[in-house]
């Protein structure tokens, strides 16, 4: 049995830890409202930014960009958005786990990938899949300019010919308790349901023209949405952290509870033996000198 | 009546509201859009967006964007913008000069950097022009 001293010591090493973790709480929880308000902010644009690229795959017939015709050809590339850091319970996980059977499903285990964040690099490197671009230690305050690289790297791969579908994956934020896996196809443009969009049969008067728009356009929208995909998960990081780190902190505190009732029932053990002992031993006094 | 409009920064929304006319600097000259225009799809150059909605009229500075007309919504979305009243032409003055230096320093640099400064340079001076135009009219 654990003597006293041991049961104060390993109370001590978690009262430690307890600490830590309810330090990276507060960090988190810091962290998660300014990343929280950026991706609200955010939002918008991404978002009509996909409607009018859609909007354009539903009409738009003057000019049809590589990015608007579906291939029958060729493999899958995913860009898999995920955080640096772990210690946010199961979230990179989940958005790995959602990205992997897809791109399994529909392109067999040979994909190509592009991964943004240091959990993805590190599957995409265990699965074997086809890392043609990585990009590691983005800042809190990233800026759509420095994701540039990355979104190139997947358009290179896509006009060469290899690839017939690219696929986003990120941890979309709801709220502080629900991030949402998302597995988003951005190219070929999903083109906008019957009901949405333009309700015309005509094209759009493009200035200069359909070919030099689209070709500024495309471009723009795969920033977008990628840049959306890291705010998202960013967000998502902090609140899967801060929840992480809540739920370490209280289950610390349980610990430590149920060691310290050890640790009384130990000591309360211990003094009424030594008082046994002091009984016994007087009694055998007075009964010797009766 | 108006058209939905909104105008969209990559970073915030700056706009958004009926509108009965908006003027912005389109990739084929100045243009303006009224209700009921046909759908239509452009780049636009630096420059500011007016937007009138009922006595109103607004002002954003968009150092490059979209637009996209359909009958019944206009989308102006844009990488970078601001609010015209939020520019400062001593600030944006001091923009220009930077990325003037930076063009200096960059003589023997490639070909691409230079163009891409070239175009910085292109969105530093129309956000001068266009903190000028504002100071005028807060004046009047």
């Amino acid at each position: 049995m654990a003597t006293l001293r041991d049961i104060r010591r390993h109370i001590k090493a978690i009262r430690s830890i307890e600490q830590i973790t309810r330090a990276m709480q507060m960090v988190a929880a810091a962290k998660m409202r300014r990343a929280q308000a950026r991706v609200a902010q955010a939002r918008p644009y991404a978002i009509a930014m996909d409607e009018a690229a859609r909007d354009v795959a539903k009409v738009g017939k003057e000019f049809r960009h590589p990015f608007l015709v579906p291939r029958e050809e060729g493999t899958g590339l995913l860009i898999l958005v995920t955080s640096d850091r772990g210690l946010a319970g199961s979230l990179n996980v989940n958005t790995m786990r959602a990205a992997h059977s897809y791109m399994l499903r529909r392109f067999g285990p040979r994909y190509q990938a592009v991964a943004i964040g240091r959990k993805a690099v590190e599957f995409c490197n265990r699965m074997q899949v086809n890392l043609v671009h990585h990009r590691i230690g983005l800042p809190d305050k990233v800026e759509m300019a420095e994701l540039r690289p990355s979104v190139e790297s997947a358009v290179r791969a896509y006009l060469q010919g290899e690839v017939r579908e690219v696929v986003l994956a990120y941890s979309q934020f709801k709220n502080l308790l629900t991030q949402v896996p998302t597995v988003q196809v951005l190219v070929p443009v999903p083109p906008a349901p019957a009901d949405q969009g333009p309700q015309t049969q005509g094209d759009y008067i493009y200035e200069p023209d359909a070919q030099a728009l689209l070709e500024k356009l495309m471009p723009a929208y795969l920033d977008s949405q990628v840049f959306r995909a890291v705010l998202e998960t960013q967000a998502s990081f902090y609140s899967a952290q801060m929840v992480a780190m809540r739920n370490a902190s209280s289950s610390a505190g349980d610990v430590i509870r149920e060691l310290s009732l050890t640790a009384n029932k130990v000591r309360q053990a211990s003094i009424t033996r030594e008082l046994m002992e002091i009984i016994g031993g007087a009694e055998a006094l007075q009964a010797a000198r009766r | 009546m108006g058209v939905p409009t909104r105008l969209l920064a990559s970073q915030k929304p700056l706009f958004e509201g009926d509108c009965e006319f908006i003027v912005l600097r389109g990739a084929d000259g100045d243009l303006g859009v009224l209700p009921g225009h046909s759908p239509l799809l452009t780049w636009l150059k630096p420059g500011e967006v007016m937007v009138r909605h009922g006595e109103r009229e607004e002002y954003f500075f968009l150092a490059d964007g979209f637009l996209e007309v359909l009958p019944d919504r206009v989308s102006v979305l844009a990488v970078n913008g601001e609010n015209s009243a939020s520019l400062n032409p001593q600030e944006a003055e001091g923009m220009v000069k930077a990325v003037e230096a930076a063009v200096a320093r960059a003589v023997s640099s490639g070909e691409q950097e230079m163009l891409r400064l070239q175009s910085e340079l292109e969105v530093a001076m129309a956000r001068l022009e266009a903190a000028e135009r504002q100071r005028h009219r807060s004046r009047d």
